[in-house]
């Protein structure tokens, strides 16, 4: 019993469930911002098919980079480079994750199920097997994956994809090279030592902090833009605009003095800026639904 | 692709986009059955890229390919022409190995599939099984039974066009790894996702189309397609 608790707790830690939650975060944040009802039985589906599509795909992406987790300081504790869990037992976890996110997509339409298995491929044959070994612009591939859960939720709320899921989703895109090129750079020992390219070792620091803010400026333009398509999420347009150029300015000092503290601050500094978008955006949302119904 | 002839890369990529066009036919429906085909043809191109190995080789099969489709269509030259003429620059390959032959055959039926619709698919069908069974480990045979299985429930050439771009996926899978690419083929992945592809396509033969059937069997093919491009090292 305490082999099949430990097993299980080492697969649950194969699915990075933190990660999850993040990317759970957009996918509710943009099927509310669509302005479907809050059914319970589709927020409980939506939770489900997020914790199984990511961490299935988040899973298997371990399963392929076990060789370079077990050469980084960082991952090589995780289950698969320590053994606490075979690669059959992951496999065939993968696999009922994967059959159970695509059931319960195939329940709310075929836009979502298209955005899990787009997940799964770009995340898998386009980032992990043919781009992040090969090129420093892995992420940009790799970001399309990222992107997908914001974009299933809008569709599952609006029945389709639609110009302003894709903003949404644009966003998610947009934000993702702040968050992996910096944590990148604070941890360069590791990446050097697994041979692994980036965007923030293979290039000078000028050109990545550009790409950087250039990623975070079309983030910003994604935000105003699906306010005015839509006429709702204007003060999260505005306090986004607000983090985004915090940001911006701290890339900027780090291109003046780079070191690997200022690359954890802003790291650290990544993830607030993406949530407020989606907090704000579908609170904002609700609140104009409530006003409504009130007059 | 480090350590790894241009065309090879192409080719791996080729099998990729395959998978990319089969996702795509579940948002883009009302050319579902192109897309199949296109991505059938891209999958079967990359096959015979990799039996060939050789550009030159390749660029006269594609030329002589495309002017052969174009008489067929513009011209209205015999079929037998597009499908003998680009075999051509191909035959003293294929005299050593007869899986050449049958791939580029393979390819050319593919793309007559595009054109002239589904009366070429049952020679293609054969074609494809035959190269199945010589490039064979035990994975082919499966999905071969299961192509078998489910004709006569009235399976529609898409789906069967479907069904034969994973037996040429995992049939890549061993010429890659016999190729020099940085890739290896896990095969335990490859028969999860050929297990998955199997059961939704017996789903969508037996019960028609839904959501779920086609989900499971793209999940499949994808799967399937990860297993042939397992990355071996990073570049040094």
């Amino acid at each position: 019993m305490t082999t099949l608790a430990s097993k299980v707790k080492a697969f649950i830690e194969l699915t990075k469930p933190r990660q999850a939650a993040l990317l759970l975060l957009t996918m509710y944040g943009a099927y509310v911002a669509s302005g479907a009802p809050l059914d319970p039985i589709m927020l409980l589906k939506l939770t489900v098919l997020g914790f199984t599509a990511v961490g299935g795909v988040t899973a298997l992406n371990m399963y392929f980079d076990h060789d370079i987790d077990s050469m980084m300081r960082r991952t090589s504790k995780r289950p698969l480079p320590s053994g606490r869990i075979s690669f059959g037992e992951a496999l065939l976890g993968v696999t009922l994750m994967l059959i159970i996110a695509v059931t319960v997509a195939s329940t709310i339409n075929e836009y979502v199920l298209f955005t899990v298995l787009a997940g799964l491929y770009f995340n898998i044959i386009g980032y992990t097997e043919l781009t992040k070994r090969f090129t420093a612009l892995n992420i940009v591939v790799g970001s399309i994956a990222g992107s997908m859960p914001a974009l299933g939720g809008w569709a599952a709320g609006a029945g389709a994809i639609t110009l302003p899921g894709v903003l949404l989703a644009l966003v998610v895109y947009a934000w993702q090279p702040l968050h992996v090129w910096f944590l990148a750079y604070f941890l360069e020992e590791d990446y050097r030592r697994a041979n692994v390219p980036m965007a923030s070792l293979n290039y000078d620091v000028r050109v990545f902090s550009a790409l950087t803010i250039v990623h975070l400026a079309v983030m910003a333009l994604a935000v105003w833009m699906f306010a005015f398509t839509t006429s709702k999420g204007y003060m999260a347009a505005l306090l986004s605009t607000v983090f985004i150029s915090l940001a911006s300015v701290r890339v900027a000092y780090f291109v003046r003095s780079p070191s690997r503290a200022e690359a954890l601050r802003i790291f650290k500094f990544a993830t607030p800026t993406l949530a407020i978008v989606f907090v704000l955006v579908p609170l904002e949302v609700l609140a104009s639904e409530l006003l409504v119904l009130s007059w | 692709m480090y350590g790894c002839r241009g065309h090879r890369a192409i080719a791996c990529i080729g099998l990729a986009l395959a998978g990319l066009g089969v996702l795509a036919t579940l948002i883009v429906q009302n050319h579902a059955l192109t897309l199949l085909k296109l991505s059938l043809i891209l999958a079967s191109l990359s096959t015979l890229t990799l039996l060939l190995d050789s550009l030159a080789l390749l660029v006269a099969y594609t030329t002589l390919l495309l002017l052969s489709l174009a008489s067929v269509k513009l011209l209205g030259a015999p079929v037998l022409v597009a499908v003998l003429a680009p075999l051509t620059p191909i035959v003293p390959r294929a005299l050593t190995k007869p899986e050449v032959a049958l791939s580029g055959l393979g390819t050319t039926l593919a793309s007559l599939l595009l054109v002239e619709g589904a009366l070429t698919l049952a020679p293609y069908i054969v074609v494809q099984a035959i190269l199945a069974v010589l490039t064979s480990r035990r994975l082919h045979s499966i999905v071969l039974l299961v192509a078998l299985a489910t004709i006569p429930f009235g399976v529609t050439p898409a789906i069967t066009a479907s069904l034969l771009s994973t037996v040429l996926v995992v049939s890549a899978g061993g010429l890659i790894q016999k190729s020099g690419c940085p890739f290896r083929v896990d095969s335990n992945v490859v028969f999860s996702g050929s297990l998955l592809a199997s059961i939704g396509v017996v789903a969508l033969a037996l019960w028609g189309w839904s959501s779920l059937a086609a989900g499971l069997w793209i999940l499949g093919f994808l799967l399937a397609t990860s297993g042939v491009l397992v990355p071996t090292r990073a570049p040094s």
